[in-house]
């Protein structure tokens, strides 16, 4: 019902959905400036770094949807109590929290995504075969996982913190960006970090290099077990902090 | 209106207000250093084939990208939304009973904002950034004082700007559409994620006339020797006078309406 209430407002709706555009316009303007410069970047075409960018859009857009407002888990449910509420009734703890949560106002970003990789697959004659679009899907599914994953596990933090802020969010949030950009731009220790440890490759490079290159493929289809698992943890470090969870009233 | 001596209290308020929190700044330092390593990246990458781009060379483009966010840590401020939030809670009538001028205040408080970000924000983003990343120290005196005159116009600018956005908020319900807007062009057009001169000609041209360059490109490109000093400060200057009327003339319509709509 929140979700459906959030919409009901027509021009809230619409200054979100030309801002979030705007927000991406900058960075398609910046890629396209950047390429009146060079031909290729770390051995990109423009036309490839913009398959990567309309890919990154699409799990992005669901996050932002879905997972992202979790940032309010402590202020809100763990130190304001509203969890209290949410533990009587017989639905799970997370599901609930996530429901009312919900902002699908942000999944305008989907169809961006759509419009963008479309260009950029026409520009490189690339046409799609089933094993492309299953290799999309479990992509973009894996990617949202991976997002959810790491939302839910620094969510869960505020249980044993108390932090009534958002806590150590921006950093996570703002780490996002580089996934925006073709991995090979950076060092290696970098692509290490941001395979192995912190899998934000996998949230477009890995599952859109695997479309465009062969070199990449095995990673594509990776996208959708790391996401299982990085979820997984993320659940796991949710019932862990729930057990500790006191309620509001001391 | 009141002496000066009232506009400091704001700038001291929130300069106690701001050191109570401190690993938010520490979380900063971390965000700053993140947004510079992604461009720093990306500028690497455009050097590979070439040794000159848009008047730089690596050195100081690398340089620019990571004095250009080290600027950004210090001058921003969220006014445009506390000011929106004053307008819509009516806060802002209150305001206007104390014997103060709200606009003068409100950049006073961002002020006191500023110079908070500069010791527990922008020195330790720029010394870990330095640390990391080899960045250029201004050559020479000139630079040096190009830079340090262009930082306050900078801020002043950049205030300004966001209390225009703040006041529409009589005006209009929302403004979060306008302050995303005014993000965006702050970033991209006044280059902060990429030096102007990378831009086509004709973008050039253009960007030369909107007030987004006085907040960073100027005084970046002073600080690289890149732009004459005099002509910097003076256009910086123009922007802060422009801004200064046309803040003061939307305030006084502001005033009208609020008036009307308070009885």
């Amino acid at each position: 019902m929140l979700a459906k209430a959030r919409l009901s407002y027509r021009a809230d709706f619409l200054v979100q959905v030309g801002s979030d555009l705007l927000l991406q316009a900058v960075d398609l303007a910046f890629l396209a400036v950047v390429f009146t410069r060079v031909k290729a970047l770390a051995g990109w075409s423009f036309e490839e770094a913009l398959f990567i960018y309309g890919f990154f859009l699409i799990p992005f857009a669901l996050f932002n949807a879905s997972f992202a407002a979790l940032s309010e888990v402590g202020g809100r449910y763990v130190v304001g109590g509203e969890l209290d509420r949410v533990l009587t009734r017989p639905l799970g703890s997370l599901l609930q929290v996530q429901l009312e949560l919900l902002r699908p106002q942000a999944l305008n970003g989907v169809v961006l995504g759509l419009v963008v990789l479309r260009v950029a697959s026409a520009r490189l004659g690339f046409t799609w075969s089933p094993a492309d679009l299953l290799m999309a899907v479990t992509g973009v599914i894996g990617a949202w996982l991976v997002y959810g994953g790491l939302w839910v596990a620094v969510a869960s933090t505020s249980f044993w913190t108390q932090e009534r802020g958002i806590g150590f969010f921006p950093v996570f949030y703002n780490t996002i960006n580089f996934s925006r950009y073709p991995l090979t731009l950076y060092p290696g220790a970098l692509r290490f970090l941001l395979t192995f440890v912190l899998p934000y490759a996998f949230m477009a490079f890995y599952p859109a290099a695997g479309l465009l290159r062969g070199e990449y493929t095995l990673f594509g289809w990776l996208t959708l077990p790391v996401g299982l698992v990085v979820f997984g943890i993320g659940l796991l470090v949710w019932q862990r902090g729930l057990a500790r969870y006191e309620g509001a009233g001391a | 209106m009141p002496e000066w001596g009232v506009y400091w209290g704001f700038a001291r308020l929130r300069f106690f207000d701001l050191i109570a929190n401190r690993t938010r700044f520490l979380i900063g330092v971390l965000s700053y250093f993140i947004y510079v390593s992604v461009y720093a990246a990306v500028y690497r990458a455009i050097y590979a084939g070439q040794a000159s781009v848009g008047g730089l060379n690596i050195r100081e483009a690398l340089t620019y990208v990571a004095v250009a966010w080290v600027l950004r840590s210090l001058y921003t401020n969220t006014l445009d939304r506390e000011v929106t939030e004053d307008v819509r809670r009516g806060d802002i009538a209150l305001s206007l009973l104390r014997p103060v001028d709200y606009p003068w205040s409100r950049v006073a408080s961002a002020a006191g904002e500023a110079l908070v970000r500069a010791f527990l924000f922008t020195l330790p983003a720029a010394v870990v950034i330095a640390s990391v990343y080899r960045v250029q120290p201004p050559q020479g005196l000139v630079p040096t004082l190009g830079f340090l005159l262009g930082t306050p116009l900078a801020f002043l600018v950049y205030a300004q700007l966001n209390l225009l956005v703040g006041l529409t908020a009589v005006f209009t319900e929302h403004t979060i559409g306008i302050q995303r807007a005014k993000n965006a062009m702050v970033d991209l057009l006044g280059g902060v994620l990429i030096p102007l001169t990378f831009f086509p000609g004709w973008a050039q041209v253009i960007l030369a006339w909107l007030p987004f360059q006085a907040i960073t490109y100027t005084p970046v490109a002073m600080y690289l020797g890149e732009l004459n000093i005099l002509r910097g400060l003076l256009v910086q200057l123009a922007w802060v006078l422009v801004l200064f009327v046309v803040l003061r003339r939307l305030w006084r319509r502001a005033l009208d309406r609020l008036t009307v709509q308070g009885g």
